[in-house]
Parts: structure tokens; sequence; C-alpha cells
């Protein structure tokens, strides 16, 4: 690579790192400077003699001839020792950085370089450079100008004979006095300089003196005329008004017998002088600013080092107190994991964790409790069948692995030992990175779905049994018409009372025939028959408020076994041929542990319950019956701890869900239109649920017979 | 009939039931009165004396309760039977405090209208010894 000619600044580069030539010179040209890089020193130093640069960068380390060589052999051609030298130091070593200043090295950069680093290192020390190089150039002339005068004087001294032409072609103002200080003569100089034409200044006092310089040049004047040689700096003003630095020498002219006969003045315009030394001044000021700069910046570079080495050293020890860390990390690593396995075990979900192809992954004690299936079985296997019965399809779980959403499945019917149970599913994708899979939890949601049936079931009793309450209570004022207009029609058929007889009388009517007529006509059976017709509708509305109305007999404790024997044998005498059943036929079961603590409850509402009970079960099973056995009711009592649990079981047709759902609402009855109100079960589960604070339901399915549940609390319950 | 019957009066918003009590009453030789609102009742008895009032409680207006205790401030004598519609009513404090018991409340519908004739006998007994004389 060579110098652009164009380029204000040559600057070689010497390094035998490729990477590092590159970069520093690409940082460099990018910034206007020609570049001219070399991999050897021997080379370098030949480019350098060839094409004198402005600055060179000098790497340290290199193979040969290294860095500090280099320098020597560069330093030892003249025209290329003045050239600064900054070194590029592959270490960060103080001692290197030491040995650099000492060789002579202006400056030194480090890797990495940093290209604002490189451009202000090279700026400064190229500017630094230039302000040396206009300094010795203006030394060198002044130096030139003070030789010439020298030699001049000399001239003038050794050629009196010169000393008029001399005077003639002298650029400087002269000026000469006579003894008695009137002026003698003023060279062409003077006029040059000042303006003034010497007739103008002849025999006149001299007014090109600016007003301070006055004293001065007074005292300067007399001490001349004492026969001194005088020199002074002074300022002057030409004849357009411009003001000059003006050097003043006075000599005393003798004749060759020493009398003192003249005095010459000579002046000399040092403004331009004094400007330069001004500058150079400044120059230096600034020179010296920025030497004071540079090693304030070294300074602190020092303290930076020294601050870096601090800050390693600190890191060494903080890497031995993370070690000490990383192992307690591991050890509460390990800990927390037993801990999470511990909290996943104790969960009350069946948790199971699968990977992307449905692989079991982490089965937990639930899920071991549930499916009779060990951990170390269960991992590394497919789910099991089980999962298919709850209608987990791998599918769903792959697809909410990859579309990173849970999925859930909720009140999934499933049989556990011939029982139907109810389980939440979900399937929630595990989304940390690394981990694909899936974790599927399930929930035995069965009381929850039975309890939420109860509580649909209740709020549905309580609607319609508020509302049977005000139909029964309308319909009672037209019935109260009804029978009493019966009753008033009937008391004026009569014939005994004198009220009728009287009236029988005055519209001339033969009551004794009347009454035969009516015998003849019916119309007493009639009217009969229309007051059974009123009776039954009045019992019907009784019996539909009478679920709502409140008993007001006291509970008293009750053993349910005794009561459910006098039930059981009042049905026996409930024969009723219309009713198609015979209840001795049936075989009744009875299965009462000894533990079964009294309750308090209303004898008779209970008994009632039980005896409709057990009609309903004798009239489904006298239609057909579980595989044709014989027919078959089981009457069982269980202690649930502050409840009693009471069955009534038969082998009968069983229910439809649809049928199941409605059998307790008042006036819904499967029986034939006669055999029934469908008020039976209704008026049974307001006596339990609000009379007694216990819960009334019904397990059936179509063909397998029917199983009604009783709850009854202990204590009677809060109703 | 020189011996003063027994006056009724019956107060029911229910036209049948107000027909058919007047008849079976007055087929009992009972003098009776009838209202179809209690504001209507308390008119009558400002200008009458009554022996025995049957109030139906479930009135436009004025309730039964409010009649029966208006009533027996205006005829402290009086005394009251209660004929009601309604499954779950009970005789308030205030009514026992006059004398209105259980027995004197009949529900609706009454299938022998003779229970109010005892009754009422009960409550006026020698008005009924008077007659029989």
């Amino acid at each position: 690579m060579s110098y652009d000619n164009l380029e204000p600044y040559k600057i070689l580069i010497i390094d035998n790192s490729e990477n590092d030539l590159n970069l520093l010179s690409t940082i460099l040209t990018d910034f206007g400077y020609g570049v001219h890089s070399e991999k050897e020193g021997r080379l370098a130093v030949k480019a350098a003699i060839k094409t004198p640069p402005d600055l060179i960068l000098l790497g340290i380390m290199m193979p040969g001839m290294d860095g500090f060589e280099v320098y020597r052999q560069l330093k030892a051609k003249a025209h290329i020792a003045r050239v600064p030298v900054i070194f590029i130091s592959a270490l960060d070593s103080a001692h290197e950085i030491s040995k650099v200043f000492k060789t002579g090295g202006v400056d030194y950069i480090t890797q990495p370089f940093k290209s604002e680093e490189v451009l202000a290192r090279v700026q400064t020390h190229l500017k630094i450079q230039q302000m040396q190089t206009k300094l010795k150039e203006q030394n060198f002339t002044l130096q030139q100008e003070a030789a010439i005068r020298s030699r001049l004087k000399e001239k003038q001294d050794q050629s009196e004979f010169r000393f008029h032409s001399v005077l003639e072609a002298l650029p400087d103002p002269v000026v000469i006095y006579d003894s008695e200080g009137r002026t003698e003569y003023i060279n062409p100089g003077f006029q040059k300089l000042y303006g003034w034409h010497p007739e103008e200044l002849l025999n006149k006092s001299i007014d090109f003196v600016p007003e301070d310089e006055l004293e001065p040049t007074r005292l300067a004047w007399q001490r001349t005329l004492a026969g001194e040689n005088i020199f002074f700096e002074t300022r002057r003003l030409t004849k357009s008004g411009q003001l000059l630095n003006i050097e003043i020498r006075t000599a005393i002219l003798n004749d060759k017998d020493g009398k003192h006969t003249a005095s010459i003045v000579i002046h000399r315009n040092i403004t331009e002088r004094i400007l330069a030394e001004n500058q150079l001044k400044q120059y230096r000021g600034h020179l010296e600013e920025l030497v004071e700069q540079r090693t304030a910046a070294l300074h602190e570079t020092n303290e930076e080092l020294r601050q870096e080495i601090n800050e390693r050293k600190q890191t060494q020890k903080a890497l031995a107190s993370e070690k000490i860390k990383l192992s307690a990390a591991l050890k509460e690593m390990d800990r927390l994991r037993l801990y999470l396995n511990n909290i996943i075990d104790s969960m009350p979900s069946v948790l199971v964790g699968v990977d992307q192809d449905g692989c079991v992954t982490h089965w937990n004690r639930q899920a071991e409790a549930m499916t009779d299936i060990t951990a170390d079985k269960a991992c590394g296997h497919p789910l099991p069948p089980l999962f298919e019965e709850l209608k987990l399809q791998l599918d769903d779980v792959r697809a909410s692995i990859r579309q990173k959403t849970s999925a859930k499945m909720e009140k999934v019917a499933h049989k556990v030992d011939g029982e139907t149970r109810f389980a939440d599913v979900t399937i929630y994708p595990l989304v940390t990175n690394g981990a694909v899979g899936a974790v599927i939890r399930v929930d035995d949601v069965t009381t929850r779905v039975r309890i939420e049936d109860m509580m649909v079931q209740t709020e549905k009793m309580l609607s319609v049994g508020g509302l049977a309450a005000g139909m029964a209570h309308e319909i009672n004022n037209p019935l109260s018409g009804i029978l009493m207009s019966l009753q008033n029609i009937e008391m004026r058929l009569s014939c005994n009372h004198p009220k009728n007889r009287e009236a029988a009388r005055v519209l001339g009517v033969d009551l004794e025939a009347f009454e035969m007529y009516l015998e003849d006509r019916s119309i007493l059976k009639f009217i009969s028959s229309i007051r059974n017709a009123a009776t039954r509708a009045s019992i019907i509305v009784n019996n539909m408020l009478n679920f709502t109305r409140k008993s007001e007999s006291p509970m008293a404790p009750a053993s349910l076994a005794r009561l459910l024997e006098e039930s059981a044998e009042l049905a026996a005498h409930d024969y009723d041929l219309k009713k198609k059943y015979d209840f001795r036929k049936i075989e009744i079961l009875r299965e009462f542990p000894p533990d079964i603590p009294e309750i308090a409850c209303i004898v008779t509402e209970i008994e009632q319950v039980v005896l409709n009970l057990l009609r309903n079960a004798a009239q489904a099973m006298s239609d057909s019956t579980v595989d044709d056995q014989p027919p078959r009711i089981v009457l069982r009592l269980a202690n649930e701890g502050g409840m009693v649990r009471l069955e009534v079981e038969d082998n009968g047709p069983g229910m439809a869900p649809e049928i199941r759902k409605r059998v307790f609402e008042p006036f819904f009855t499967t029986k034939e239109v006669g055999l029934g109100t469908g008020l039976g079960l209704s008026v049974s589960y307001f006596i339990i649920t609000q009379h007694h604070g216990g819960t009334m339901m019904v397990e059936s399915e179509s063909g397998k017979g029917a199983r009604f549940i009783i709850r009854l609390p202990v204590t009677g319950g809060a109703a | 009939m020189s011996v003063p019957s027994i006056r009724v009066i019956v107060v029911d918003d229910e036209d049948t039931i107000l027909l058919n009590l007047v008849a079976f009453l007055e087929y009992a030789n009972f003098d009776v009165l009838s209202a179809s609102s209690g504001e209507q009742a308390m008119q009558i008895l400002s200008d009458e004396d009554v022996d025995v009032g049957i109030i139906d409680m479930r009135l436009p207006g004025m309730d039964g309760n409010t009649v029966i205790l208006k009533g027996h401030h205006l005829k402290p004598k009086m005394k009251f039977l209660i004929l009601t519609g309604s499954t779950n009513y009970l005789i308030p404090e205030v009514l026992k405090q006059i004398n209105v018991k259980d027995e004197h409340l009949f529900r609706k519908p009454l299938p022998d209208m003779n229970v109010l004739i005892r009754a009422i006998h009960k409550l006026v007994p020698t008005k009924e010894i008077n007659a029989d004389e």
C-alpha cells in the first residue's frame, strides 16, 4: 500500500499482524490519512527512508527485528529521527509501557483498538509535530536575520567611506543629529518607513512620537546627547497614523580627535518580529498546555490501569466465592427437586406428565392410586387404557402441545367398579423451552357433580312448590263456592224444613210429588256426585299444600329400623286388587347394621315417605322385574356419622334418565290415570328436605331397578 | 218470632261465597248483613249493632285482621269468626289478645257450613237460650 500524494499526512504502520494492519489502516484511511503499511521491520525502515512519513505506528512484538530495534534504526536516520512514533502493544503491561516511553516513543496504543482512541492519539501527535516544525523554522529565520545585521555593522565600522552610501541604501531609517541636537541628515529609509519627507522633519520638533512614548524618548535623547549609546524599544507613528514597534539605537559619532561631533539614530521596524515573538510565545504556551494535557492523560491511563488490575483481583475473588455458591445452589436444586416432587405427589389431582409422543414421563401418587399402576411401570409407556375411557385422545394432547393452549373436558363420565363417576380432564402443554410435552390433570368431581344436580333439583322443587301453594289458594275460593252452593241446594230441596214447606205452599207446589220427582230423576245422586268430585279436588289441593306447610307435630327421637318394620307391615296390608299388586308376594330384605343411632324426626311423616316408596316399588315391580326374578325390595340403613342413610331398593324396571330427573316434580306420574296423583314423591321430597333438613335422591337406569337414597341428620336438621 | 235473633255480618269479596253464606245463615234464622270489603263493613258497623262477624282475610283494601281490630274498637262486645282460603294463615298476637282463638279459624273450602252455626252459638250463648225459650 502506498501513500496518495494528495493526502495531507502520511502514516506508516508497521506490524506483523495482518488483522491489526487492516483494522488500523481502515480506521486511518477512513479519516482521510494516507497510510502505508509494512509487515516486516527491515522493509519498513527502507520504506521510511524512501518516503519519510509524518507519523509511525510501530508494533512491538514482531518476529526477527522487534519494534524497539526498528525504532533504533529509524532514529539513526537524520531526516526521519524527528517523526513521532506511536507503539502498538499487544500486552497491557506496565513494564512494556515504561519501556516504550524510555525508548523515546511518544505514545502507545493497545489492543483491542478503538477507532476514537487511535484517531485521537494520532491527531494529537501530528499536531505536536507540526507545531514543533513551525517553531524550528521561525527560530532559523531569526538567527539568519541576526547574522546579517552583525555582518552589516562590521562593514560600517570598516568603511567610513561607504558610510554615506550605506546610509542611503539602508532600508532602516537613520537620522543624524549634530552636537547641538539639530537634525543633520535623514536617510531615504526613514521616509520609506514613516512616510515623512525629510524636509517635513528637518529642524522641526518631531511629532511622530506617541504620547506615552514621549517621556522615555526624552530620557533616551538626553542620555544620547550626554554621549551615551542607547538601545531601546519604543513605538512610532507613521504619517498615515500606523503604530509601529521600533527598535532604536543611538550612537555618538566622534571625529578623529575623539570629539563628539554628531549622534546617529537608527530605527528598526520590529513590528513583525514582535508579532512573531508573541505568536511564538503563544505557541510555546499552547505546546506546554498540550504536554501538560498529555501528561495528565498518561496519568489517567496509569490510574485506569491500576484500577483494572484491582478489578481483576476482585473478579478472581468473586469467582472463588461463586464456586462455593454454585455448589450450594446445586444442593438447593436437589432439595427443590425433592420438594417439587413432594408437592406434585401431594396434590389431590391426578397429574401425569407426557412427552410429545404421549409417553408417560411423570406419574404422581394420585395417578398410582387411581389406576393401580405404579410410577415405575407407567413411565416410558403410552398412556394406559383408563385414559381412553376418559375420552383423552392422544391427538388432543398433541394438538394442545402444538398450539400451546390448554384443553379442558368437564364432567367426563366413566365407570369405576361399576359405579358411574365424573372427572374433569385438563391438558396443560409445557411451554418452557427445551421441554416439549404436556401435563394431564384428572380431578374426580363426582361429589361436586352430584351436589350440583341436587342443588338444581332443590331449586326446581322450591319454585314448583311455591307455584303449587299459590295455585292451591286460588283454587280454594271457587271450590268453596261449589261446596257451599251444593249444601244450600240440598238444604232447600229438603221437604222437612218449615221454610221450604212455606215456600212450596205459597207457590202451590206439592212437595211430596216434587220429592218423588227428585227421586225418580236421581237429582240428589247427581248433586252428590258433584259434591264427591269437589271434595276430591279439595283433598288434592290440600295434599298439595301439605308438603309446603310446616307440620306442627314435634320431632322425637326414633329408631329408623323399627320405623321401617312398621312401614313394611303397613304396606303388607295395603293389598288392592285395583292397584294390581300383592305386597305379600314381595320379598323384603333388611340390611340394618347395629350401629344406627336414633334420629330426631316426625315419625308419621317419615312413615308416610317410606310407605310411599314401598308402594311405588311394589307397583313398579308388578310390571316387570330385572331378569324376571321374583320381586324383591331391599331396605338398607347405614351410619354416615351425623347422618343416617336410608335406602329403598327394588329390582323393578327402573327409569330412563329423563324420567329419573323428573320423579320428584309435583303431578309427575308414570302411572295410569287413576292410579296416583303424582304427588307422593314430591310430598316425600319436601318432607325429607324441608321438614327434616335431609336429602333425597334416586339412582336408577332403565331395566336395572331403582334405589331411593334418603339421608337424614341425626339431630333432625335445622328445619 | 218476638225473640230478637242473632245478628251476623259476613265480609267476603267473593260474590259466590257471600251469596251462599247469607242464604245459609238466613235459612238458619240468623239476621244477616253482608259487605264485600272492610270499608263497607265499617260503614255498616257505625250504624248497626252486630253480634258476630264472619271475616275473610284476603280482602281488597283493608285486610281481615284490620277489619276485626277496628270492629272490636267500634263494638267491644262483638265476636269474630275467620274464614280464609289462605293455607298458611296464623292468628296474629293482637287478635289473640281480643280473644280470637284457633277454634274461631275456619279454612276454605268448608265442606259443611253447620260448623259455623255451632261456632256462632258458642260465641253468643245467651241469645241462643233466649231463642229457645
